[in-house]
């Protein structure tokens, strides 16, 4: 911390305080950038399709899913047809699931950086959120002409899309931070995110909707964040089903939950260097 | 905060050190002498000092003495366990060579890269482009991915960008020991060009190219079990005369711990007391502990007195002897070792012994050959 009567900034055993952390992250919000820029420009490298990649993968999922569960299996999506009801739900998940796999990772994968030169350590999860948004936004680029295609329109919801944006965020960061900060020495939880992130989609209505759900069994949706989150990216877009207040409720769970995740992570993050 | 922070430190201290300690767990414990458990490796024992601004610091130590942790530390990289470091101004942390480096990204895309991370925005690397290109030389290849350039090529780079952007303070962790001769004198010139940055280096034992205002010694392991010493430059001179041989006999061995010049001056007086009427001719050679000859020198004719400087800079670590031989009158009068002496890395002359018997014959050797 450097201080103005002081001008110097002391190094000690003691982690920085809660503003502090957040002062930095100020700080070096342009490295948050600058990680992501890097991801992305890596990523498509000496490729000739390049960004096209990100379209081809949910398009091939929504042609697999619509096939096997809406043509084979016969499930329904109300009035909404199932390639949207799917990419829709999808575009939630899959936002999700790479903050978390990446975000959880992303320690790891710059030990030789975090070895080296310091900066805040939050900084690398945050990135893949940057990163995360590019692809979603890629994915729009898949449904807005199929909703044209279906002639379903945007309604006037789409104002609430920044806070649904950041509701999924929220989720996935709460997941990242908690996950991070108490797995750097045991490394047993990272074994353990794929297992979430596999039975999870099953537990969020991305490929059905919750009404095939035996009715004792509805209450699930209602207690899972990432249910919550698909529902009102559906909502959001398409009007479909209703809005139910427990998602503000769990909105203010999840905001609790991650900030505390932060705290921890920020008091334990001076030690990533000593064990990655 | 703690009621010491309330003090301000002095304006000219870079860096100060207080009372540093760093443990590392061990995965499994072990059991020291007594058959204590230790969970805990030390890495370094409450370390105390401190840096003026602008001075150049370099670390010694053998192998496992905590230099590397020590810079890990200032560099906030770690975190002590106890005791607290000060440090005032920006740290550019050179602990390895391109740290931060995207081999795919173009050699334009990581100047900014590498500069953002260590906290500099855009457009303050926007300024200094220019002349970091240009003094690492690559204006060809700035826009290639950084994995097709030579090792040379990337290092350029990288200490073009640390060279550039506005540190206060650089801490370098043995990266000076690679790179061609050419790049690497760039290099020194243009660190030590920069007024008012401070300096520190950790040295491993290869031939060094920066002399130290101050040198720092960690040596857990140090027989007298000083930790940690800290020698001022100057402060001992390496000069032992050989009309000073009276000392020498009753000390009969001397022991200098440290010596602060990189290139290490070894200066020997010789005071021939009486007049002759021939010239002395005088030879010494440098021996390794392997019983090579590694260094001669012929030090000419001596009609009174003799005044030379032998450097031992390119010695590396190791034991060495040192042979003095005396031609007088056409017969070798003296053949023998007069020094025995240890180096730590190429720096430190960390002991000798002068054979005083050896030192009183070659005297009595010459006044006899009058």
């Amino acid at each position: 911390m450097i201080n103005k009567e002081k001008d110097y900034h002391i190094i000690n055993v003691n982690p920085d305080s809660f503003v502090e952390y957040f002062r930095k992250l100020i700080q070096y919000r342009f490295l948050i950038l600058a990680f992501a820029k890097r991801d992305l420009k890596v990523k498509y490298a000496q490729t000739f399709l390049g960004v096209a990649w990100s379209i081809l993968q949910p398009l091939t999922g929504v042609v697999i899913f619509t096939f096997f569960f809406s043509y084979i299996l016969g499930w329904t999506s109300g009035d909404l047809p199932y390639s949207i009801y799917v990419l829709s739900g999808l575009l939630g998940w899959n936002f999700f699931s790479y903050i978390v796999n990446a975000g959880s990772t992303s320690v790891q994968e710059s030990s030789h950086l975090i070895k080296k030169i310091y900066f805040p350590k939050s900084i690398l999860p945050l990135s893949k959120v940057v990163v995360a948004s590019v692809e979603l936004a890629l994915s729009f680029l898949l449904l807005i002409p199929l909703m044209l295609y279906f002639g379903e329109m945007i309604t006037w919801r789409i104002v609430f899309l920044p806070f649904v944006l950041l509701f999924n965020v929220l989720c996935a960061l709460t997941f990242v931070f908690w996950l991070s900060a108490f797995a750097y020495k045991k490394r047993d939880l990272f074994h353990l995110m794929p297992f979430v992130l596999y039975f999870g989609i099953w537990l969020t209505p991305v490929f059905f909707d919750y009404n095939i759900l035996p009715e004792k069994l509805r209450f699930l949706m209602d207690y899972n964040p990432m249910a919550n989150v698909v529902s009102l990216w559906r909502w959001m877009l398409f009007d479909y089903s209703s809005f139910q207040w427990i998602w503000v409720m769990n909105f203010g769970i999840i905001l609790t939950a991650c900030l505390l995740g932060m705290y921890i992570y920020n008091r334990r993050e001076s030690a990533f260097a000593d064990y990655v | 905060m703690k009621k010491d922070d309330a003090k301000i430190m002095e304006k000219d201290i870079a860096i100060k050190v207080e009372n540093l300690t760093k443990l590392y767990p061990l995965r499994s414990s072990k059991r020291d002498k007594e058959g204590k458990e230790i969970t805990y490796h030390t890495a370094l024992e409450n370390i105390n000092f401190e840096v003026k601004k602008g001075e150049s610091v370099g670390i010694v130590g053998p192998n496992g003495s905590g230099k590397s942790t020590l810079l890990k530390i200032l560099a906030g990289v770690s975190k002590p366990t106890t005791g607290q470091v000060k440090i005032r101004g920006k740290v550019a942390s050179i602990l390895d060579i391109g740290a931060g480096f995207h081999p795919e990204l173009s050699g334009r895309e990581n100047v900014y890269l590498n500069g953002q991370i260590h906290g500099f925005s855009r457009k303050e690397i926007s300024k200094q482009f220019d002349a970091i290109v240009a003094f690492s030389g690559i204006e060809d290849f700035i826009d290639e991915p950084v994995k097709n350039y030579s090792n040379g090529m990337y290092l350029r780079l990288a200490f073009s960008i640390m060279a550039h952007l506005d540190f206060d303070i650089y801490l370098f962790d043995e990266v000076l020991s690679v790179g061609d001769a050419e790049f690497r004198e760039k290099i020194t010139n243009n660190f030590r060009n920069l007024k008012n940055k401070t300096h520190l280096y950790v040295y491993h034992g290869y031939q060094s190219v920066f002399d130290f205002d101050k040198k720092i010694i960690l040596n857990k392991d140090d027989l007298n079990n000083d930790y940690y010493e800290e020698v001022k430059t100057n402060e001992i001179l390496y000069v032992k005369t050989f009309n000073h041989i009276e000392i020498i006999d009753k000390s009969m061995e001397i022991k200098i711990k440290e010596c602060l010049n990189q290139n290490l001056d070894l200066q020997l007086k010789f005071v021939i007391k009486e007049v002759l009427e021939e010239d002395v001719l005088l030879g010494l050679s440098i021996i390794n502990q392997d019983g090579i000859i590694i260094s001669d020198f012929h030090l000419g004719k001596v009609r009174e007195y003799i005044d030379f400087v032998v450097n031992l800079s390119q010695l590396r670590q190791g034991n060495y002897k040192m042979k003095l031989i005396v031609y007088f009158n056409g017969m070798v009068l003296y053949n023998n070792e007069i020094l025995k002496f240890k180096t730590i890395g190429n720096l430190a002359l960390n002991e000798y012994f002068v054979y005083s018997n050896a030192l009183t014959s070659i005297s009595n050797k010459l006044k006899f050959g009058k």
